[in-house]
């Protein structure tokens, strides 16, 4: 058990881990992924007909646990009791079927169908002769969207909504459909202000109707404002339940969040390098996007490392995205070396010895079919061969001599890395960027899901690197990670930068004030 | 203790897994040539081997792009009618226009591959699905080739083009010479080109190759253009061979070719595929349909087991590859 | 003020019909329609209009269930084989000696077991539809063709009267068959859009996973799906094959092509979730009248193909655009 990180400040109310009047029961659940421990006996109760938050920083093991409450993982060891009866939730669709449901950040929306048909896609308001009502269906629609008070029609298509209106369109079909156990992840990753105080309104009716809320956000203001009780989560664990009177602060949860024992603590915080003075390497300037980014601006000087620090929805991939030229701009000058970039594009990039590790391994940065040797050549095809004959030869030297310099465990070259642990996987994927012995890197995310080990040593790979004259923007919702490798922070909010930190004023809580939160309602 | 960050300082291999794909089809072809030879007197004669070969090098060319399209990810379905096209328009350029035969061959060849390149165009500019635009370009393609067939009225091929495809090297057509040569160089072009390689990189995951610069778009659009021109080279031959415009040409070609590059390892989902398996899986259709010949089988039995064998191979197929 | 939103009202709607799935074939088919009979006499000629119907009516038939399949996010291939396949068995059953409905029933029979193989190689063995399908193809063909060259050139004929009289009937003078295609494309388009089932298949089509994850029966919706585009596959093959007085192997080949492309004109599309039954009769309308008018004006037949390959060029790449540009409005992109 760690220690309780509250040193009471002020007369903030701990609630037990369970009570008599426990809807769900959470009992010992732990999981974990190949090495990685996600969740470490987690244990606790929430009640019927509350609105119950877990909080937690990335990698704390909220989205493991609630892939778990929807089926669509299955704990390595545990169980979870829904009215005093322990239940097995093998798939979504059981969830679905026993009334529990969620709201994911990825939408799984109908865009060829009808907001009405999206709002309420197993309910077809028949008529006594079975056909389909319509017009009971659409009217049922317009009197959800009313409670919301959305600019949306009922017999507008999907596809015709934006990203915002499509999620509140998903949220709708959770409240209407007589679920009894709502999962929201990030629900207000998306909406404006005003969006967002309606959604906390629209909660609360629910609440008082009896329906249990599982809330999961990073935002401080917002669980604040909601809920009954706060869970927090750190790495696995189960940290305490606070109960949310009068006299929870935003200290207190960021505290407990993200306080360790100066102990255990995982990374040593970088010692501040002032490159204020150095020329400037990297320039952004006017970054911006209908949408989906504000105007943003930066420098990155010769020999430090900076990073940027966001959480859901701040507009931290899409700034990453954009710097390479997977995403589009709107608007925006980059300046390398003082030449402007005029075409932002990967090949373009790639040309300037600028590279980009992606965030999501799995989906892109890696072929997970083809063999490591495969994937360390795709960046440098050109060097490897003679008249675009591939040397098979120096091709094989190259791979071996990153799999040696980052102990990347892995049998024969040509061994698949879907076959690799995360971290190795990893590794490779971060070889396959250094060996082109770039200039600058944008990393996104540059441990994401991967064991303590394999972190650290990636760590000290970027440090090691950019001591050799590699520039490196590092995007990270891992605050600690970030301090133990950057020079100064960037921190983004709401689709906008909204700080910039250097050497001595970067502290965690410092940092976290300025990324959480939203307005008040 | 986490083994996974031991520092390996041990040398490590460098031996290649065997490649499944073009192994099973190859394995395969072999036992059923094993079998009709014991089985049969006339199967191993050199004549008939010979004759399965020459027959197999004309559909060849056209297996060439496709198989590079399905490795990439994308289906072709229409050449098949490029394959009639070619050589018809070739014919037509000789026979009404009096063209000489390289011009002719020349334009013919320009024209499709420009083909090519419009569909590979409309497939990467507007994200469209190339199973849809190609049987709209199989649709126009198809007209155009009957409206040449019926302007010749029957018209032999002058004697310049029919003797394209009865040119010999020693004793030996030219077309199973180039098939060999073909398959070989391709082959190792496949492991060995830059080009190539990048090819099976779009083809199993087009984000990923694009992260690390590699110019999916402008990739594809040349596949379509390749396809497109190895289709037609293999209809200039064939054309030359049954020596004037035949409907019969070509129809129903692009279900053969998918049903051998299936079998010879190719998948529709992309990422995989060979230069030889698609042969190899021609060769092996064509030998299963030369044994029926030769044991007085109902040739009409041969659509029926072709069919089950395409359906039982695929489901082999999506059983391995269904990773994603 | 009555008069601007009554004006207002109509230019919604009208614009609102006009953004439809099916405006564009049914337009395309209107026009081709009017301009034949205004440009010809011999559009209206009697003979001509036999010939149209009885262009349509099996093809027609056949697209309900193309439509019904591209909606829910698959195609089927063997179509034209299930065709051939349905007349044959009907036929063979006369022979031995059926009742005509008997017949017809066998046929159809036929025709859903083809259906019901494709469902289970797609949804069980989870092969892609399009090698599955053209296994059937094959599959289907080979055993018709099998089957009729062994029985020479007598073929399977002399069929009861009143078998033949279902293909060569006519009722106020339009074809028997025409009439069922009607009522059958009135049922179809109500089920599509007043059933369950109906509305699961462009759920399915659109979102496969989310589907399946709400726990929409997705394989059962599916599987049904095949059977019946076999079932109507297999029915315009018997109806075919008793307008014709013989079985015959050439049936339906080609055919798999044309409606496909007839249901794409008609705004289905090969990556499922949208589409019409009306739209995919409008197509095959305009696909049979674009046939007749080059008939009519002694046009080659080979200048058809042409042109159905470049409309079909244009209303892909029109409504990819148009998508694509919807996507890149909405910040998608």
């Amino acid at each position: 058990m760690l220690s309780n990180p509250v040193q009471s400040k002020t007369k903030v109310k701990l609630a037990p881990a369970f009570g008599d009047d426990d809807f769900i029961e959470i009992r010992e659940i732990s999981k974990a992924y190949g090495a990685v421990k996600a969740l470490k006996g987690v244990s606790f109760g929430i009640k019927k007909g509350e609105v119950h938050t877990l909080l937690g920083e990335n990698g704390a093991g909220k989205s493991t646990l609630v892939k778990i409450i929807m089926g669509e993982e299955s704990p390595d060891s545990g169980e979870i009791i829904i009215g005093g009866k322990t239940i097995k939730i093998f798939s979504p669709e059981h969830a679905q079927m026993m009334g529990i449901s969620m709201v994911h950040q990825e939408l799984s929306i109908f865009d060829n169908l009808t907001v009405a048909e999206n709002i309420f896609p197993t309910r077809y308001f028949t008529n006594t002769i079975g056909t389909i009502n319509w017009s009971s269906l659409n009217r049922r629609a317009e009197e959800s969207i009313a409670i919301f008070d959305i600019n949306i029609k009922p017999k507008q298509k999907m596809e015709s909504l934006t990203l915002a209106q499509q999620q509140m369109v998903e949220i709708l079909r959770c409240i209407s459909n007589n679920q009894q156990i709502i999962l929201l992840d990030e629900p207000t990753s998306g909406l404006n202000n005003d969006e967002t105080c309606k959604l906390m309104q629209i909660i609360r009716d629910l609440r008082d109707k009896g329906i249990t809320i599982i809330y999961i956000s990073h935002r401080i203001n917002e669980v604040l404002e909601i809920s009954d009780r706060i869970t927090i989560l750190r790495d696995g664990r189960y940290v305490c339940t606070y109960l949310n009177d009068k006299n929870l602060t935003e200290d207190d949860l960021v505290s407990a969040m993200v306080g360790r024992e100066l102990s255990e603590s995982l990374y040593s915080k970088k010692s501040f390098f002032d490159a204020s003075a150095n020329p400037v390497f990297y320039k952004v300037e006017g970054l911006a996007k209908k949408n989906a980014l504000n105007p943003i601006g930066f420098e990155l000087h010769e020999g430090e490392i900076i990073g940027f620090f966001g959480l859901e929805g701040s507009g931290l991939i899409t700034v990453s995205q954009m710097l390479y030229g997977l995403e589009g701009k709107d608007t925006g000058e980059i300046t390398f070396k003082n030449e402007k970039l005029s075409k932002i594009t990967p090949p373009e990039l790639l040309k300037k010895k600028i590279l980009y590790l992606n965030n999501n391994r799995k989906k892109a940065g890696l072929l997970l079919g083809s063999g490591a040797a495969d994937n360390m050549m795709m960046p440098k095809m050109d060097e490897l061969s003679t008249l675009s004959f591939l040397n098979n030869s120096s091709i094989a030297d190259y791979t071996e001599k990153y799999i040696h310099l980052f102990s990347i465990v892995i049998p024969n070259i040509f061994e698949k890395p879907r076959n690799l642990s995360g971290g190795n996987q990893q590794k490779l994927m971060f070889s396959m960027c250094i060996g082109t012995n770039p200039e600058l890197m944008i990393v996104n995310e540059p441990t994401r899901g991967i064991d303590v080990g394999a972190k650290s040593e990636i760590h000290k790979f970027i440090l090691e690197a950019a001591k050799q004259g590699t520039g490196f923007i590092i995007f990270s919702s891992d605050l600690p990670e970030l301090m133990g490798l950057c020079d100064r922070i960037y921190v983004m909010k709401n689709k906008s930068i909204v700080g910039e930190l250097a050497g001595d004023q970067i502290d965690e809580e410092s940092v976290f004030a300025l990324a959480a939160g939203s307005g008040r309602c | 203790m986490n083994t996974d960050t031991l520092s390996t300082s041990a040398p490590i291999s460098r031996k290649k897994s065997f490649n499944f794909g073009s192994f099973t089809i190859i394995a395969i072809a072999l036992s059923l040539f094993i079998f009709l030879s014991f089985a049969s007197d006339t199967f191993l004669s050199t004549r008939n081997i010979y004759s399965i070969l020459y027959g197999v090098s004309f559909q060849f060319f056209a297996i060439i792009g496709f198989t590079y399209l399905m490795i990439m990810g994308e289906i072709d379905l229409s050449v098949g009618s490029v394959y009639a096209f070619s050589g018809m328009f070739m014919g037509y350029l000789m026979v009404m226009m009096k063209v000489p035969l390289l011009p002719a061959m020349g334009i013919s060849l320009l024209v499709c591959v420009l083909m090519g390149m419009l569909t590979g165009f409309l497939v990467v500019r507007f994200r469209l699905n190339s199973m849809m635009v190609t049987i709209a370009t199989l649709t126009l393609i198809r007209g155009l080739s009957s409206y040449f067939v019926k302007a010749m009225y029957g018209a032999t091929y002058p004697p310049a083009m029919r003797h394209l495809s009865k040119i010999e090297i020693g004793d030996v057509y030219i077309t199973i010479i180039a098939m060999v040569v073909l398959v070989i160089v391709l082959e190792i072009l496949l492991k060995k080109s830059a080009m190539f390689k990048r090819m099976y990189f779009v083809g199993e995951n087009r984000q990923t190759a694009r992260i690390y610069g590699i110019k999916s778009d402008r990739i594809k659009i040349a596949m379509f253009a390749i396809s497109a021109l190895a289709a037609a080279v293999g209809g200039i031959l064939i054309s030359s061979r049954v020596s004037y415009a035949d409907t019969a040409i070509g129809l129903g070609l692009e279900f053969q070719l998918l049903t051998a590059a299936v079998l010879g390892g190719a998948s529709l989902y992309g990422g995989k595929g060979s230069i030889l398996g698609s042969c190899i899986g021609l060769i092996f259709l064509a030998t299963i349909l030369n044994g029926m010949v030769i044991f007085n089988i109902e040739p009409l039995l041969q659509q029926l087991i072709i069919g089950v064998i395409l359906i039982i191979s695929v489901f082999i197929d999506t059983r391995l590859n269904k990773n994603n | 003020m009555d008069k601007k939103l009554f004006f207002q009202n109509t230019s919604q709607k009208l614009s609102a019909i006009f953004k439809r799935n099916e405006a564009v074939s049914v337009t395309l088919a209107v026009l081709l329609f009017l301009m034949l009979i205004i440009t010809t006499p011999y559009a209206l000629d009697p003979a001509n209009i036999d010939a149209v119907q009885t262009a349509i009516a099996p093809y027609g038939i056949m697209s309900i269930g193309m439509m019904v399949l591209l909606i829910s996010g698959v195609f089927d291939l063997s179509v034209g084989s299930a065709m051939c396949l349905g007349g044959l068995v009907a036929a063979i059953s006369l022979t031995l000696g059926a009742d005509p409905i008997l017949a017809i029933i066998a046929g159809i029979v036929s025709g859903m077991l083809i259906g019901v193989i494709n469902g289970l190689l797609v949804e069980v063995a989870k092969v892609n539809a399009l090698i599955a399908t053209i296994g059937t193809m094959y599959i289907a063909r080979g055993i018709s063709e099998i089957v009729l060259v062994g029985r020479g050139q007598a073929g399977y004929t002399n069929f009861p009267e009143n078998f033949n009289n279902l293909g060569r009937g006519q009722f106020l003078n339009v074809y028997y068959m025409f009439w069922i295609m009607v009522v059958l494309v009135i049922i179809f388009q109500l089920i599509l859009t007043y059933t369950k089932f109906g509305r699961k298949l462009f759920f399915i089509g659109g979102n496969y996973n989310a589907s399946r994850q709400l726990g929409i029966d997705v394989k059962r919706i599916r599987i049904i799906a095949f059977m019946i585009s076999g079932t109507l596959a297999a029915f315009a093959g018997v109806l075919v094959t008793a307008r014709a007085g013989i079985a015959n192997r050439y049936t339906g080949v080609g055919a798999n092509m044309e409606i496909i492309i007839a249901c794409i004109i008609g705004g289905g599309t090969l990556m499922g979730g949208q589409g019409s039954i009306i739209g995919a009769i409008a197509g095959m309308f305009f696909m049979a009248l674009m046939s007749n008018a080059f008939n009519l004006f002694t046009i080659p037949p080979q200048w058809q193909s042409i042109m159905v390959g470049i409309i079909l060029l244009i209303v892909i790449t029109v409504d990819g655009y148009v998508s694509l540009s919807k996507q890149k409005k909405l910040g998608k992109l």
